[in-house]
């Protein structure tokens, strides 16, 4: 995982009007918490902001280089991001204070490598889980997984069991989940008019069930 | 056309679409999406309008998701009738979205396809609405 230093302030005021008149001066509200230690409310420039979220999806621990006393020297893993789903503007970073020789949780994204032989033959590719939630010790979180597809065939699937991930890193979740499949084609049946409306007419004037 | 199967009340109040959406505002299945910019009311009947554009454009080779379900009854009264005697009978569902919901995605089409697919299915919404892409 790559180490990056960033300038995090601690900020004192709280609360909706506070953080409004904030984001109108260029500063985003954050807040820094982590296992067994108490939250510390931060801030940190809209330009920074923007530059974490570019690297959303990277394995990045960031470093204070920069910051007041509680906050300098700590590392951090960029848990949220709000964001304004209409202007995208960024409304609130979470970071996770790492402690050491303590594993984290992360998501990992997937990259597939090769065609299938199945969707050479005319099947559909199925990317179920595009990230993966590991648990690895900050220096071993990997910045991708990649998997070898190019042997699946129509129906064939990889499960999260059958993943090779490097040393000391290991999944989240049921080992049978799918992370890829390839489908066999199919197409869809299309319903008439008037069982469309048969079909509606009947939820209508179905009786209320406890 | 989608409704519920099993409801635990009839009939529900109207209520207010304030705010944005939080929730379902990030492409999560596949690699375009179409978000609402406003908020209403969509119902059973223009979801599926907009589900039959998009899938003639998918044929075998893509696919798509529907990240929106109509789960709120619409009720009306009968016409020429008196007001009171009660609330009318349920005549629809709907789904009430705010602005930044994704209402449906697709995968495996171009973004020329996804486009031209987006537009034609936004024609059949009662919301403005724009295409989205999977942030990498």
């Amino acid at each position: 995982m790559e180490k990056q230093s960033l300038s995090l302030k601690v900020r004192s005021e709280s609360g909706k009007s506070a953080s409004k008149k904030m984001r109108r001066e260029g500063v985003i509200p954050a807040i820094v918490y982590g296992h067994n230690r108490p939250n510390v409310l931060a801030k940190i420039s809209a330009k920074d902001a923007i530059q974490l979220l570019k690297q959303k999806n990277k394995a990045v621990y960031y470093e204070i280089s920069d910051g007041d006393l509680p906050l300098k020297g700590k590392k951090l893993l960029v848990k949220d991001i709000v964001k304004n789903p209409i202007s995208d503007e960024i409304l609130h970073i979470d970071f996770y204070e790492i402690a050491e020789k303590e594993p984290v949780k992360m998501t990992v994204p997937v990259r597939l490598k090769g065609k299938p032989e199945g969707v050479t033959k005319g099947g559909i590719l199925e990317w179920e889980r595009r990230e993966i939630e590991i648990k690895a010790s900050p220096e071993n979180v990997p910045d991708f997984i990649e998997i070898d597809i190019s042997s699946l065939d129509i129906g064939d699937s990889i499960h999260l069991e059958d993943l090779k991930l490097p040393k000391g890193v290991c999944f989240v979740g049921d080992p049978k989940n799918p992370v890829v499949t390839v489908l066999a084609p199919k197409e869809e049946v299309e319903l008439t008019e008037e069982e469309k409306r048969a079909k509606l007419e009947a939820s209508l004037a179905e009786p209320a069930k406890e | 056309m989608l409704a519920p199967k099993k409801v635990k009340h009839r009939k529900q109040q109207k209520g207010r679409l304030r705010g944005k959406a939080t929730r379902g505002t990030e492409v999560s299945f596949g690699n375009y999406g179409l978000q609402a910019l406003e908020a209403g009311f969509l119902t059973t009947r223009q979801i599926e309008a907009a589900r039959i554009v998009i899938s003639r454009f998918i044929k075998k080779t893509g696919k798509m998701w529907i990240r929106i379900f109509p789960d709120k009854p619409i009720t009306a009264k009968p016409a020429e009738t008196r007001m009171g005697k009660g609330k009318g009978s349920p005549v629809d569902w709907v789904c009430p979205v705010k602005p930044g919901r994704i209402l449906y995605e697709i995968e495996g089409l171009s973004l020329e396809d996804a486009t031209e697919a987006f537009r034609l299915a936004a024609n059949k919404l009662p919301i403005k609405a724009r295409l989205v892409k999977r942030e990498e």
